[in-house]
């Protein structure tokens, strides 16, 4: 009893407790932080996974790639690459990191324009659209989302 | 109670803490979803606005050269037209929304929250002129004068600015890129255009012909060939067929060639003497046609080695029995050294199509090449030297002088004086159906009169010309007035001297003029020479063998001609120009045949009925139309307004006569080049301004694979692997000089390549052309010249020199820079052949060369919009993400 200055239980019940209430939201809110961060970081690299993904079929032959219904896996394109042997290694080495929680589809179509039975100079006209899909499961959530990038090209 | 509290203090400040950290941390993760969605927004509208510039360009691209396509707004006309103060035109919202960019706007429709803006236009439209800057002594820079500026051909600039809203994101992205609007053809630069080299004068003195009538059957009763009579450039479109069979040549005659369709003017260079005639009565009308319309000779150097000695010795066989004007028009004629210059005079279609004149329509220089001025002038002895004004110089005719210019109109005017001539002559000497052209062939330097022409002579047996010679035989006999005045003023060489030819009549059918013997002719003293055989001499003739109807035909002979002081003459010809060539020369030439000088031959001579009844006071139309000094003669080529002046550009051979002739030549370059450019200053590389692709290297090895295999670029670009066809448009530059342009690497074999596409191909390498090269066309076409908007052209300039190593046609027109063009092969090239020099000795014998004039610029592509390629450089000059403003800045401006 002469030490007064002890906690007592119920003290530290209702700090437990107050510290309970108050640090679930907070922990929460840092869980929801830390997935936000997560999450935007798995969205940007697959945006820049994606904008390489269509970098590099923009530079990838007519013949090469043609249109198919199905999408392109990331090694068919590697596959079919026809880019200097440096540029392949770095897309293989890219595909490794990929792979260990991103798909990648590629989705080829053909435009039909206007002119398209025309050739400008010597080269094959026609323009094609690529769509660059990407799918991952978060590492926290296990929820998938996929991200679509969409744009035209020419043969180089 | 001081320290009641105190781990609630404690928990509470973790807490804070917490939510401070926590805080932060979810606006990290805010901030990081809202950069994330920025990114995602950035790169979805990157790659839309991207996806509207590329469908942009790519559309624009074929539109700007879609002929066709053109009724969607006129762009393909607009880049065609000449260039005017304004330079820029806007790309119209409903060509841009409707055609242009359709696909990529309806994409970015389909993405929610997603609009599109474009504005897009031509701009800073200049001028290409290729001619090197000089610096003036104020310091201002200034085109050297050289190519005339084509004010059809553009250097501008495509520009697009794209607007992309996407979910309350916007950016707008210009992209400017650069754009050429080129002729695919390019002037003749050369000193020399098309040879024919056979030079193996045995085997041409055989008179052996690969094209053209035999004029006889070998024992096997198999035609012979004739390979001496070659059916140059131009003979398949005046023909109207690739096929000389007996038939069809005679066909095409008839047809075509006798309508004026002519073949243009060519050069030969050391090919061998011609056969005039070869006795058959038959081939030498169809041989002698040929040759009098088209063809001129030339001894080819080898063989030709004349020097003062030899030329003396002409003119002593030649002795006392000529004129000392006559020993004149043969010492000038003799070649200095046996040089022979030759140079281009354009392929035909500039000189048979309607021509401009003071602002006036006319009738294309075909009509002029007939006509010899009737002027004192002409029959000096100083101008009858000068290349320029001599029979030889057709061009020459053409006198500047300042009353001409002013005075020139339709009618009266020199070509309307010209015409009549001809027309007036024609009708007299032939009738309304025959309008039958010399060709402009022209060869001059120190060879100048030592070519050949042969003598001729208008009889046929064949129907249809039977009543031509009716028609002539009623008019001889009925009227001994014009016609019969026209021909007794055929010069009397002995007596009168020599005039120059005026009027190159030339007729459908030829009959060779008899050879009459020696002995026969030396019956007629002087005095008896100059009485022409009439009807009482039949006897005499049939003595020697003549038939009835040769006979006839002798009759119909003019009577100047009839006399026996002209076959002696003619007999002298023949004797003085077989000295040309070999001594036994005459054993080769068949009998019958007449060679003589060009400038001596029977149609120099021929001279217009100057005076009526010869009073002076009396002109003949002819003489009339020909010398109305108040009219006077007028130029060519000098634009409305324009006053004197050279019209000519001088090349190097041009400069030499220049100074000989002081003032008094007159080059034929005009129109082409600006005035008094000399051509060696002329470099076509000049011309990568007008490149439409840059090609830095012909093989790019990094694309080679692991092996280090060749990737070639101009396959990769142009080569249509499908087709096989080489598909190539515009101005396309190669610098590269480490690897020969081979021809042969397009399709990886020896079949011939075939190409589509209106081109020029510059290169600093050098060429190989290893197989046939052909315009895609069904074979029938093949050797036809093609105006038409789907012709195909190619013309290759290498700096580095071209080399033929294939026999199979080649469709193109090469220019062999720095190093003279050589072949390992007897190449045919459908084209033309240009060089800054040539060199027989890298040469096989027996290449030919046809002219295709569809290959030519002046003419025909200035004034067809689709010689002309549009082109976007895959130079982008622009390319700009950062201000918004800009797009702004451009829809004010619209």
């Amino acid at each position: 009893m002469k030490n007064k200055k002890a906690f007592t239980l119920l003290e530290i019940l209702m700090t437990i407790t107050m510290a309970t209430v108050m640090i679930v939201p907070v922990f929460n809110m840092l869980n929801l932080g830390t997935k936000g961060i997560y999450k935007s970081s798995d969205k940007t690299y697959a945006i820049l996974i994606a904008s390489e993904v269509i970098e590099i079929v923009k530079f990838t032959g007519f013949d090469v790639l043609p249109p198919k219904e199905e999408v392109y896996q990331l090694n068919d394109i590697i596959q079919r690459n026809n880019q200097p042997e440096y540029l392949k290694r770095n897309l293989y080495y890219s595909n490794r990191e990929y792979e260990k929680g991103y798909g990648v589809g590629v989705l080829i179509t053909k435009v039909e324009g206007q002119y398209d039975s025309k050739r400008i100079g010597g080269k094959v006209s026609g323009l094609r659209r690529v769509d660059v899909y990407i799918q991952w499961e978060s590492v926290l959530t296990k929820e998938s989302t996929t991200l679509k990038l969409s744009t035209f090209y020419k043969d180089r | 109670m001081k320290n009641k509290g105190s781990i609630f203090y404690l928990v509470l400040s973790i807490v804070t803490i917490l939510i401070a950290v926590a805080s932060i941390v979810v606006r990290m993760a805010v901030d990081d979803n809202n950069a994330t969605q920025l990114v995602y927004r950035s790169e979805m509208a990157v790659h839309i606005a991207e996806a509207v510039t590329e469908e942009f360009f790519h559309n624009t691209e074929v539109l700007m050269n879609c002929k066709e396509c053109d009724s969607v707004k006129g762009v393909y006309t607009l880049l065609r037209q000449e260039l005017t103060s304004t330079t820029e035109f806007p790309i119209p919202d409903d060509l841009m929304f409707n055609h242009l960019i359709p696909n990529s706007v309806a994409m970015c429709q389909a993405i929610t929250g997603c609009e599109v803006a474009v504005i897009a236009r031509v701009k800073d439209m200049n001028e290409i002129n290729i001619n090197p800057l000089i610096q003036l002594d104020g310091g201002k820079k200034v085109h050297k004068k050289g190519i005339i500026v084509d004010k059809r051909e553009k250097d501008a600039v495509l520009e697009i600015a794209v607007t992309v809203h996407y979910q309350g994101y916007k950016k707008t992205l210009i992209v400017t890129k650069s754009l050429k609007v080129v002729n695919t053809t390019i002037q003749p630069l050369s000193m020399f255009t098309m040879f024919i080299n056979d030079p193996n004068f045995p085997y041409l003195a055989k008179w052996a012909a690969s094209q053209g009538f035999d004029y006889h059957k070998d024992s096997n009763k198999n035609d012979k060939e004739q390979r001496s009579i070659l059916l140059d450039h131009g003979w398949e479109e005046a023909l109207g067929t690739n096929s000389y069979s007996k038939k069809s040549l005679r066909e095409g005659m008839e047809e075509h060639l006798l309508q004026a369709k002519v073949p243009p003017g060519r050069i030969f260079i050391n090919s061998g003497i011609i056969p005039l005639t070869n006795g058959n009565l038959e081939s030498g009308m169809l041989q002698n046609a040929f040759f009098s319309a088209e063809t001129e000779l030339l001894p080819p150097k080898s063989m030709v080695s004349l020097n003062e000695g030899t030329a003396a010795a002409i003119l002593s066989m030649a002795g006392d029995n000529i004129s000392e004007e006559e020993k004149k028009i043969l010492s000038n004629s003799f070649p200095e050294s046996g040089e022979i210059h030759t140079r281009y005079i354009g392929h035909g279609a500039e000189l048979r199509s309607d021509v401009t004149v003071n602002g006036k329509k006319r009738k294309g220089f075909g009509d002029y090449f007939q006509t010899y001025i009737n002027s004192e002038e002409w029959r000096t002895d100083t101008n009858r030297k000068n290349p320029s004004k001599s029979g030889l110089d057709l061009f020459g005719r053409v006198q500047l002088t300042k009353e001409a210019r002013e005075k020139e109109d339709e009618e009266t005017g020199i070509f309307g004086k010209l015409l009549a001539v001809k027309d007036y002559l024609l009708d007299q000497f032939v009738n309304d159906n025959y309008n039958v052209n010399i060709s402009p062939t022209f060869v001059y330097g120190r060879v100048l009169m030592s070519y050949f022409k042969v003598m001729d002579y208008k009889y046929t047996r064949m129907g249809a010309f039977e009543k031509v010679l009716e028609e002539r035989k009623t008019r001889s006999n009925e009227d001994e007035g014009w016609f019969s005045s026209l021909w007794g003023n055929i010069t009397d060489v002995f007596k009168k001297g020599v005039n120059l030819f005026k009027i190159g009549v030339l007729g459908p059918g030829q009959y060779p003029i008899p050879d009459l013997p020696l002995f026969f002719l030396e019956e007629y003293d002087d005095t008896q020479s100059y009485i022409s055989w009439i009807d009482k001499d039949k006897s005499k003739f049939l003595a020697l063998g003549w038939s009835e109807e040769a006979w006839l035909n002798f009759m119909d002979l003019p009577s100047s001609m009839r006399k026996p002081a002209f076959f002696k003459y003619m007999a002298k010809m023949r004797k003085t120009q077989q000295i040309f060539f070999e001594k036994d020369l005459s054993k080769e030439v068949p009998a019958g045949a007449i060679l003589a000088p060009y400038n001596l031959a029977i149609g120099n001579f021929f001279k217009a009925d100057n005076y009526i009844d010869g009073d002076r006071s009396k002109p003949s139309l002819l003489l009339k139309i020909m010398t109305d000094q108040e009219k006077g003669i007028p130029s060519i080529g000098l634009k409305e307004g324009e006053k004197g002046g050279s019209v000519f550009l001088d090349n190097p051979q041009d400069q030499e006569l220049e100074i000989k002739w002081l003032g008094e030549y007159k080059s034929i370059f005009k129109g082409i080049l600006d005035p008094n450019t000399p051509l060696k200053s002329v470099n076509p590389f000049l011309y990568y301004r007008k490149a439409t692709d840059y090609i830095s290297s012909i093989y790019d090895f990094r694309k080679g694979g692991s092996k280090g295999e060749k990737h070639n670029v101009l396959k990769a670009k142009y080569f249509d692997e499908n087709s096989k066809v080489l598909e190539m448009n515009g101005v396309v530059y190669i610098v590269g000089t480490a690897n020969p342009l081979r021809f042969s690497d397009f399709r990886g074999d020896k079949e011939t390549l075939k190409y589509k596409g209106k081109c020029i191909i510059i290169t600093f390498g050098d060429v190989i052309i290893d197989v046939g090269l052909n315009k895609d066309l069904p074979k029938q076409d093949l050797l036809k010249p093609d105006f038409s908007e789907s012709s195909s052209l190619m013309t290759i300039i290498a700096l580095g020199g071209i080399k033929i190593e294939t026999n199979q046609l080649i469709q193109a027109s090469l220019y062999s820079f720095m190093y003279p063009l050589k072949s390992t092969h007897m190449f045919r090239v459908h084209g033309m052949i240009g060089g800054s020099n040539l060199d027989l000795n890298y040469l096989k014998r027996g290449g030919t060369v046809k002219y295709d004039p569809s290959f030519y610029i002046s003419d025909h592509s200035a004034k067809s919009e689709h010689y002309y390629w549009a082109a976007l450089t895959d130079e982008i000059k622009k390319y700009s993400w950062k201000v918004d403003s800009l797009g702004e800045k451009l829809k004010r401006e619209k």
